[in-house]
C-alpha cells in the first residue's frame, strides 16, 4: 500500500510538476506585471513561441527516438533562403515553399542516413550538417540577406485568422498532428519503441533504421516550415538566422518532460516547455530584467528539469 | 501514457480559457498610448518620459553609446530601459513588441538589420508609439531618412566611406596605386554604403581597387586575408578597411611580413585600438566620431520631440579624418 502511494506521488510530480510549475509561473508574473495578462501580450507571446514551437514538435520525435538534431536552426535558415531566392527569381510562392520543404526533407534524410546506416552519433552528424548548410546557404545568397516583402508570406507571418495569429495556428495544428501521430498511430508507437529499446525493437521486427531516417525527415521538414514562417514574419532571409534555435528546441522538449534517454515523451508536454521558455523571455522583457539573466535562468531551468527526470530514474532503476 | 496526455490537454484547455477570459477583460482597457505629442490637445505635457532603447548586440561600441544615453537621460529626467538583441533580428522584434505592450513613450532603435527595423517601425506606429532610429540607418536612403521615424541620429555611411577615400588620396598622392578593400559583414548597410562612399571618393583618381574581401569586422580574418595576399605575391600599395579592428589586423600582417613601410593601411571608426595604432604607426589613418555624443544626441532629440518641439528628420554625425598629424587630439571611447 505504502509502496503504491509513494510511486503514485513520485510519478504525479514528475508528470505534472512541469505543468503546475508553468501555471504558478504565469500567476506570479501576472501579479508582478499587469502588462503580462493582456490579450496583446498573450498573442505576442504565442506568436513569438510559434517558430520554436514548430521546430520543437519535430524535435520531440527525434528525442523520443533516442537522438538529437542540432541542425534545425541551420535547416530553418536554409529553408527561408531557398524560399526567398526562388521567389525573387520569379518562382511562384507556393512552388518556392514546396521546394524548400522538399529540399530540407532531403537534408533530413541525409542526416537520418548518416545516423542510422553509417552509425555516426546524431550529435556529430547534425553538427557537421550545420557546417554544410551554412556553406550552402552562403553560396545560395552570396552572403547577403534577401529582403523582399512578399504579400502571402507577410500575411503568413504577421496576420490573423479567426482572431488568432496565423503562426500560432500553424503551431497548434502541427502539435495536434504530431501528438496524434505519436499516440494514436503504429508509426508513433514504433518511434517510442525504437527510442526506448533499440535491440528489442529490432528483434520484434521493427525496421529501426527506416524509422530513424523517417524521424529525421519529419524533423527537417518541420524546421523548414518554421523557417518559412520566420521569413514571413521578418520579411528577410538572413544567413545568420536560426542561431540558437537547436538549443531552444531541445530545451523546450526536455523541459516539457520528454526524456533525453529516449522512449518516452509527448508533443503536448513539449508545448508547455516552449511556452515556459517564451514566458520567461517575455516576462523578463516586461519586467526590465537584463537579457544576460535570461540565459542564466534558462540554463538553470534545463538543469532542474532534466535533473528531476534523470535523478528520479536513478531511484526507480 | 494516454491518461497523462488527457490530463495535459485538460490543463492546456483550462489555460487557454483563462487567458482568453483575461484577454477579453483586458481588451477594454488595452494600454494604447494616445498621448499625441506634436498637435495641440488638452493632454497634459509630461515632463518625465520613459524611453526604450533597443540595441542590436553586445559590442564594445555600445558601451560608449550607453554612456551618452545615460548622461542625457539624467539631465532630462528620462527613464531608460535597455534591451540587447544579441544580433538576432527576431529577438529584437520580440523585444520591441514587448515594450509596445508594456507602454513606453518612445522607442530608440539601433536595428540589427534594416528589414526588421522597418517592421518595428510599422508595429510601433500601429500602437502610436514614436520611433527614433540611431547608429544603424533604416531604409534605403543614404542619409538615414525614413518615413515614420521621429528622426535618424547617426552617420551617413556613404560620407564615412568617402572620408577613407580622401585619406587614401592624400596618402598615395597623384601617383595613386592599387588598393585592397577589406569589408564588413556583407549585406549590412554599413558595408554597402561605406564601399559606395569610398568608390565615389576615389573615382577619377589613380587609385584602383584590385581586390575586395570581407573580414566580417574581425581583426583575425583581416590578418588572414592580407597574409594570404602577401603569400600570393599580389601587388598593392594600400589596404582600405571598413573598420579599425580589420585595419589593425591588416597592419599586423604587413608588419610581420616586413612590408609595412611599403603599404599604407586605413581603418574606420576611431576605436581606442585604432587611434593607438595610428599613433604607433601600425596603421596610417582612420576616421573618428564620438559614440558618446551619438548616444546623447539620440536621447536629446527624442526628448525634444516628446516635449512637442520640432526636430530635424536627420541629425548627421560626421566622421573626420585622423592621421598621425592629428591623432593626439582624439580620445578613444570604445
Amino acid at each position: 500500500m505504502e509502496n503504491v502511494k509513494n510511486k503514485m506521488k513520485r510519478i504525479s510530480f514528475r508528470e505534472y510538476g512541469v505543468v503546475l510549475g508553468f501555471i504558478a509561473l504565469c500567476i506570479i508574473i501576472s501579479i508582478a506585471t499587469p502588462a503580462f495578462a493582456t490579450q496583446k501580450n498573450i498573442f505576442n507571446l504565442l506568436r513569438q513561441s510559434a517558430i520554436i514551437g514548430i521546430i520543437s514538435a519535430g524535435m520531440t520525435f527525434v528525442i523520443i527516438s533516442g537522438n538529437f538534431d542540432i541542425s534545425v536552426g541551420g535547416i530553418a535558415a536554409f529553408s527561408g533562403a531557398i524560399t526567398m531566392k526562388l521567389i525573387t527569381s520569379g518562382v511562384n510562392v507556393f512552388w518556392a515553399m514546396l521546394a524548400a520543404l522538399l529540399i530540407c526533407g532531403v537534408v533530413g534524410s541525409i542526416n537520418g542516413f548518416a545516423i542510422a546506416k553509417v552509425k555516426i552519433p546524431s550529435l556529430i552528424a547534425t553538427m557537421a550538417m550545420v557546417g554544410i548548410l551554412k556553406g550552402a546557404m552562403l553560396m545560395l545568397t552570396g552572403g547577403y540577406p534577401i529582403t523582399k516583402t512578399i504579400p502571402f508570406l507577410d500575411v503568413l507571418g504577421n496576420e490573423y485568422f479567426a482572431g488568432i495569429p496565423i503562426p500560432v495556428l500553424i503551431f497548434a495544428v502541427t502539435v495536434i498532428i504530431a501528438n496524434l501521430v505519436l499516440t494514436k498511430t503504429r508509426f508513433g508507437r514504433h518511434v517510442f519503441s525504437v527510442g526506448g529499446n533499440e535491440e528489442a525493437s529490432k528483434l520484434n521486427g521493427i525496421n529501426v533504421d527506416a524509422y530513424k531516417i523517417k524521424v529525421f525527415i519529419i524533423n527537417a521538414m518541420l524546421a523548414a516550415l518554421a523557417g518559412i514562417v520566420l521569413v514571413g514574419r521578418m520579411g528577410t532571409a538572413s544567413p545568420a538566422a536560426g542561431d540558437g534555435y537547436d538549443m531552444d528546441a531541445i530545451a523546450s522538449v526536455v523541459i516539457g518532460g520528454t526524456s533525453v534517454a529516449g522512449g518516452k515523451g509527448s508533443a503536448l508536454k513539449t508545448v508547455i516547455g516552449v511556452l515556459m521558455m517564451s514566458v520567461i523571455s517575455n516576462s523578463f522583457n516586461l519586467l526590465g530584467v537584463h537579457i544576460y539573466f535570461q540565459y542564466i535562468f534558462k540554463g538553470l531551468i534545463i538543469l532542474v528539469a532534466v535533473g528531476m527526470d534523470s535523478y528520479s530514474k536513478k531511484n526507480l532503476a | 501514457m494516454m491518461k497523462g496526455n488527457k490530463r495535459v490537454i485538460g490543463v492546456l484547455l483550462v489555460l487557454v480559457m483563462v487567458f482568453g477570459l483575461v484577454g477579453c477583460k483586458e481588451k477594454e482597457k488595452a494600454p494604447i498610448k494616445d498621448t499625441v505629442k506634436n498637435e495641440d490637445t488638452n493632454v497634459d505635457q509630461k515632463d518625465e518620459f520613459k524611453i526604450a532603447v533597443l540595441l542590436p548586440g553586445p559590442t564594445g561600441y555600445f558601451v560608449a553609446t550607453r554612456e551618452g544615453i545615460d548622461a542625457a537621460a539624467k539631465e532630462s529626467n528620462t527613464t531608460i530601459e535597455y534591451a540587447d538583441a544579441q544580433w538576432d533580428a527576431s529577438k529584437q522584434l520580440s523585444q520591441a513588441e514587448d515594450f509596445i505592450v508594456k507602454g513606453v513613450d518612445l522607442i530608440a532603435l539601433c536595428c540589427v538589420d534594416s528589414g526588421s527595423g522597418e517592421k518595428i517601425v510599422k508595429s510601433a506606429k500601429e500602437a502610436n508609439i514614436p520611433v527614433l532610429a540611431f547608429i544603424n540607418a533604416i531604409g534605403a536612403e543614404e542619409t538615414g531618412k525614413y518615413d515614420g521615424l521621429v528622426s535618424y541620429v547617426g552617420q551617413n555611411e556613404v560620407n564615412t566611406g568617402a572620408v577613407t577615400g580622401e585619406i587614401a588620396k592624400k596618402l598615395l598622392g597623384e601617383a595613386g596605386g592599387k588598393a585592397i578593400l577589406i569589408e564588413g559583414v556583407p549585406g549590412t548597410t554599413p558595408q554597402i554604403n561605406r564601399k559606395k562612399g569610398l568608390e565615389q571618393a576615389i573615382e577619377g583618381s589613380n587609385i584602383e581597387i584590385v581586390y575586395n574581401q570581407t573580414s566580417n569586422w574581425e581583426k583575425e580574418q583581416a590578418l588572414k586575408i592580407v597574409e594570404d595576399l602577401i603569400q600570393k605575391k599580389t601587388e598593392f600599395n594600400i589596404v582600405i578597411c571598413q573598420d579599425d579592428n580589420s585595419a589593425t589586423g591588416a597592419g599586423q600582417a604587413l608588419e610581420e611580413a616586413g612590408l609595412k613601410d611599403k603599404v599604407s593601411v586605413i581603418g574606420l571608426g576611431g576605436s581606442t585600438d585604432g587611434l593607438q595604432a595610428v599613433k604607433d604607426g601600425k596603421i596610417d589613418g582612420t576616421t573618428y566620431m564620438s559614440a558618446v555624443t551619438e548616444g546623447r544626441l539620440a536621447i536629446e532629440t527624442s526628448v525634444k520631440f516628446l516635449k512637442g518641439e520640432s526636430v530635424e528628420a536627420v541629425t548627421e554625425i560626421k566622421q573626420v579624418e585622423v592621421t598621425k598629424d592629428n591623432v593626439d587630439t582624439f580620445k578613444g571611447e570604445w
